[in-house]
């Protein structure tokens, strides 16, 4: 089945419940609207397919509010609301603490051979990319997520199955696990991977990029 | 209740600011800083730049000194909202008078709003909003006498009067014609009040605010924030914007101040607070 993949940051200021009178991250918020209006209108040529089926994949920490949606869903879900999707949505929610296991994706998913798939990735790089970052400057962020952004770029699933958690959470490298998930789920398609855009304003690692099927 | 203001509406979450433009030689606070109509005229300008909604010009200080009579009153004042209303046609213009004729004279130069700061001492002086359409501030001074200072003044209770008052005096300008969405109560610290009174007025402002008519306070450096400190004129910023910041919290949307820009911040900062005014600029903890 066609496959179509799309990268984007999750900061909570992506949200409008945490925007003030300055929307600090409109020309984010748009940067990732339009990837994910591109991939969602990247439709096979075959009528018949119908309407592509959406997933967001998001990781979820134990650490937090077990009453709130976790963040990678909501950002995911209002960046599909603003880029026109009113069909359904999927959710893959993938544990963000520890090692993942290859993730039960869901009857459901996996099974509808023949129907377009667009995977919304929500996740990112490293918060502790300079001295005002959430998690203070540590160096090692700046390798760690060169790799991920080499990967991206390249559509490489073994180098994102080959991040360690360990050194990604000390990195706070909080897109790890949803990465991870997407590159189990897709280790056997033949891909190619274009970054759209990358940066570091907070010195976060947010990164915006699609996988098409070659 | 939607409060009306020359052109603009605003809303009762709306906290207006209305500088203080002196011309007079003698007020108390800037001393004559504003006497010459282009060192007033710049003021404006200032003001304006600094966000103010609202300019208050007058032409008598408030406490005792020369007689002023309306003739040389209107001298000061009468060209000068002239000169303001022609370089800002937007503009709030309010004028600080208790006399009708002086009222007449500033409406025809296109003032919006008259502040009638001696409580209804010239009756005639509401008619002349209502002839003229504009606004008008109902003032409680406890029926003292223009340009005097109070002397052994005792309330049973001042906020019951206070209230009674103002009620009574907005009550009786719509009467008199004056659009019910443009006038205003204001308690009038320190006047007709020692500052025990003015501080119980503050202290209690809610039950002003809870009348339903926009209320507007004048703080700004008065003796009640400096007999609480201590502090002579001049050092009575930080407790003027403390009264500021309780005021807002308890309601009154119009202040008359000197100081424009500390005066928005605090009233923005308790707006937000409040959940009336969206902060500004959200990253912390969101990126």
């Amino acid at each position: 089945m066609p496959v179509a993949v799309v990268f984007v940051p999750s900061p909570p200021m992506l949200l409008p419940e945490y925007v003030g009178r300055v929307d600090p991250a409109a020309e984010l918020r748009t940067r990732c609207v339009a990837a994910i209006s591109a991939s969602l209108g990247d439709q096979p040529d075959d009528p018949e397919a119908g309407d592509p089926r959406v997933v967001v994949v998001a990781g979820h920490s134990a650490t937090a509010d077990p009453v709130l949606t976790p963040l990678g869903v909501r950002v995911g879900r209002h960046l599909l609301a603003l880029a026109g999707w009113d069909g359904p949505v999927d959710e893959l929610v993938v544990p963000a603490d520890g090692p993942l296991d290859e993730p039960d994706w869901g009857a459901g998913v996996a099974a509808e051979a023949g129907r377009h798939t667009v995977l919304l990735v929500v996740g990112d790089g490293s918060a502790r990319r300079a001295e005002k970052a959430p998690g203070y400057l540590d160096e090692r962020s700046f390798a760690v997520d060169e790799t991920i952004l080499a990967a991206l770029a390249t559509a490489d699933t073994a180098a994102l199955r080959a991040l360690d958690p360990g050194i990604c959470d000390e990195l706070m490298v909080t897109g790890r696990a949803p990465l991870q998930a997407a590159a189990y789920r897709l280790r056997h398609v033949d891909l190619r991977g274009e970054v759209l855009w990358s940066g570091d304003p907070y010195g976060v690692m947010y990164w915006i990029a699609r996988w098409r099927e070659s | 209740m939607t409060l009306r203001l020359g052109p603009h509406a605003y809303d009762e979450s709306d906290r207006l600011v209305m500088a203080i433009v002196n011309r007079t030689p003698d007020s108390f606070y800037d001393k004559g800083l504003t006497w010459h109509e282009d060192a007033a005229l710049d003021r404006v300008r200032q003001v304006v730049e600094e966000g103010a909604d609202i300019v208050d010009i007058g032409g008598i200080k408030a406490g005792p000194g020369p007689v002023i009579d309306a003739e040389e009153e209107m001298r000061r004042v009468v060209g000068f909202v002239g000169r303001v209303r022609g370089e800002f046609p937007g503009l709030v213009i309010s004028v600080d008078t208790w006399r009708a004729e002086v009222g007449r004279a500033v409406c025809q130069e296109g003032a919006d709003l008259l502040n009638d700061a001696w409580g209804g001492y010239d009756p005639g002086l509401v008619d002349v909003a209502a002839e003229f359409g504009v606004g008008y501030v109902c003032t409680h001074t406890g029926g003292a006498t223009p340009r005097t200072r109070p002397f052994r003044v005792e309330y049973a209770d001042v906020v019951d009067d206070v209230v009674a008052s103002l009620v009574a005096q907005a009550d009786r300008a719509v009467a008199r014609g004056v659009d019910r969405s443009r006038v205003l109560i204001d308690p009038a610290h320190d006047f007709g009040k020692n500052s025990w009174h003015s501080l119980e007025v503050t202290r209690r402002l809610e039950e002003l605010t809870s009348t339903g008519w926009p209320v507007l306070v004048s703080l700004s450096n008065k003796d009640f924030v400096g007999e609480a400190l201590d502090l002579p004129v001049g050092e009575r910023l930080v407790g003027t914007l403390a009264t500021t910041a309780i005021s807002a919290w308890l309601g009154a949307q119009v202040y008359r101040v000197h100081e424009v820009v500390e005066t928005r911040q605090v009233l923005d900062m308790v707006a937000t607070i409040a959940g009336t005014r969206r902060p500004s600029v959200m990253t912390r903890g969101l990126a």
